[in-house]
């Protein structure tokens, strides 16, 4: 489902990425780790093709990203989707409103989005808030409004930079479970995060640690004690 | 077709957003587009002006005395019909009695009714200002030469110099200032359309992460830029009219005799089409930077 190849990207003369290659099979879930300012972020705009592709080869869904044109890229990301550390919502609309927006996009009608749009967000305790604009609710339900628009399409591929980041333990194990059923289903999940207990709470995952933009082989399922989280 | 639809009244909607920034944005547009058309309508009225005067050439035709002016008057309905301005004929007698006004009015010219010494005349005017120089006025001369009767053809060789002149001045100043006029309401209007739809980046850039095609994004943006465009240009006209029946009589009296004209119909489509250009142009170019 992915595939990544010496991949290496840089900002002006800083190297971001270094040189970095794993792959990754249908319902796999990894685990993105290391320090701040390791890459993290940079690795999974890239994977999303919010970055373009400098060096190296990435094959995601299906989709090559070194031959994929700019103006295709929205088929990417009708496959991959993506949440953000800062969210990414619109604030003006409603929580509802957000969380159809991916639907809306693909052409879906209304009934459809609508219940489709409802099973989410129930799914994600946030049914009683659908009708609240997106700037009325507290930083943790954004959070999951960013993570159920994500959700919502089914996607093949599901990429979260810390997701959990602005949730308290409970309310971050409940989201844990929602990336852990879609894993279970067959959608490959690649989750950027510094929690060790998220980390702990699926053994069977993929660890990544990216350290200063580079990444080993050593690094896959070594744990804390080759990753300072 | 569904999508599309949704996309234009979309488009459409957007316009009901952020009310005092819309409303500012037209505000800026209408008062942009009404200076460029007032500025076009003085260039325009001074043009006309200009022509009325400065283009023309005149010839003056003489007839035989003893040609049949039954056989001339043919001949003036013949010139009539050629690409000519304009005719002034006169009979011999016609010639005779405007000879004595521009003498004295109390010249007596009875006596030379009987032996009028005078030949039919007329006085035909033509424009150069379609390109066609001195080879119109060269075609012209010797047409009227070769009809039978004719006796001789004058003009005012300085006149043929002014009118070239004229034109020349007038191609290289009306143009360049229309031109200019053109380029500086383009850039007012496109980047306060621009920095209009540039508030809606981040709803851009939401709407590209969740799969949204640059032509979903991009379509309500141009529809919105293309209204705001049109209704900007179709206001400022309306704007424009109003102050020209104000003022088109302001110069109607002697010795000026100046009735201002308002814009031809070229120039009342040209204002709201290229802002509406403008308008799409400008939305194209405010969030494509931010489709990726």
């Amino acid at each position: 489902m992915i595939q990544v190849k010496h991949l290496s990207h840089s900002f002006g003369r800083h190297w971001v990425l270094k040189n970095i290659s794993f792959s990754l099979d249908k319902g796999d879930f990894l685990f993105l780790t290391g320090p701040s300012g390791a890459g993290k972020t940079t690795l999974l705009r890239v994977l999303h093709g919010s970055l373009a592709l400098q060096r190296g080869r990435v094959l995601i869904a299906g989709f090559d990203l070194k031959t994929l044109p700019e103006k295709r890229l929205y088929q990417l990301r009708r496959q991959v989707a993506i949440v953000f550390q800062d969210f990414r919502i619109l604030p003006d609309k409603s929580v509802r409103d957000n969380v159809a927006l991916p639907l809306q996009v693909r052409g879906m009608i209304s009934g459809q989005v609508q219940k489709r749009v409802r099973a989410v967000l129930r799914g994600l305790h946030l049914d009683r808030k659908a009708g609240h604009l997106c700037r009325e609710i507290s930083g943790g339900e954004q959070q999951r409004v960013a993570v159920a628009r994500a959700v919502v399409t089914n996607p093949k591929v599901l990429l979260a930079d810390e997701p959990t980041g602005n949730l308290d333990k409970k309310l971050s194990m409940q989201l844990m479970e929602v990336f852990r059923q879609f894993h279970i289903h067959g959608t490959t999940v690649v989750l950027a995060t510094h929690s060790e207990n998220l980390i702990n709470s699926l053994p069977g995952a993929k660890i990544l640690c990216l350290k200063d933009g580079s990444a080993t082989e050593s690094s896959w399922n070594a744990g804390e004690e080759e990753c300072a989280y | 077709m569904r999508v599309l639809a949704g996309l234009f009244l979309q488009g459409l909607t957007n316009l009901g957003r952020n009310k005092w920034a819309q409303f500012f944005t037209l505000s800026t547009v209408i008062f942009t587009a009404f200076m460029a058309g007032l500025f076009l309508l003085v260039l325009y009225n001074l043009q006309l002006a200009a022509r009325s005067t400065q283009e023309g050439i005149q010839f003056q035709v003489y007839w035989d005395q003893d040609k049949p002016l039954e056989e001339v008057r043919e001949q003036w309905k013949e010139i009539s019909t050629w690409d000519i301005s304009a005719i002034t004929t006169f009979t011999p007698e016609e010639a005779l009695y405007s000879l004595a006004d521009s003498l004295s009015a109390d010249l007596d010219i009875e006596f030379l009714t009987l032996h009028n010494p005078l030949p039919p005349t007329a006085l035909i005017e033509f424009s150069l200002q379609d390109g066609y120089g001195e080879d119109r006025t060269r075609q012209v001369r010797s047409k009227l030469m070769d009809l039978p009767g004719v006796q001789r053809v004058g003009f005012n060789p300085l006149q043929l110099d002014l009118a070239r002149t004229w034109i020349r001045v007038s191609s290289g100043i009306f143009w360049p200032l229309i031109g200019l006029m053109l380029v500086i309401t383009g850039l007012v209007v496109a980047n306060t359309l621009k920095l209009n739809q540039m508030q809606r980046r981040e709803e851009v850039e939401i709407l590209a992460l969740v799969g949204a095609s640059s032509g979903y994004i991009q379509f309500p943006l141009l529809i919105s830029g293309a209204v705001q465009g049109l209704v900007g240009g179709a206001l400022s006209l309306g704007l424009l009219r109003v102050l020209h029946l104000a003022v088109e009589d302001v110069l109607y009296f002697p010795p000026l005799w100046v009735r201002i004209e308002f814009l031809p119909p070229l120039y009342i489509l040209a204002v709201p089409a290229v802002l509406t250009l403008v308008g799409i142009f400008s939305s194209f170019l405010a969030v494509r930077s931010r489709l990726r």
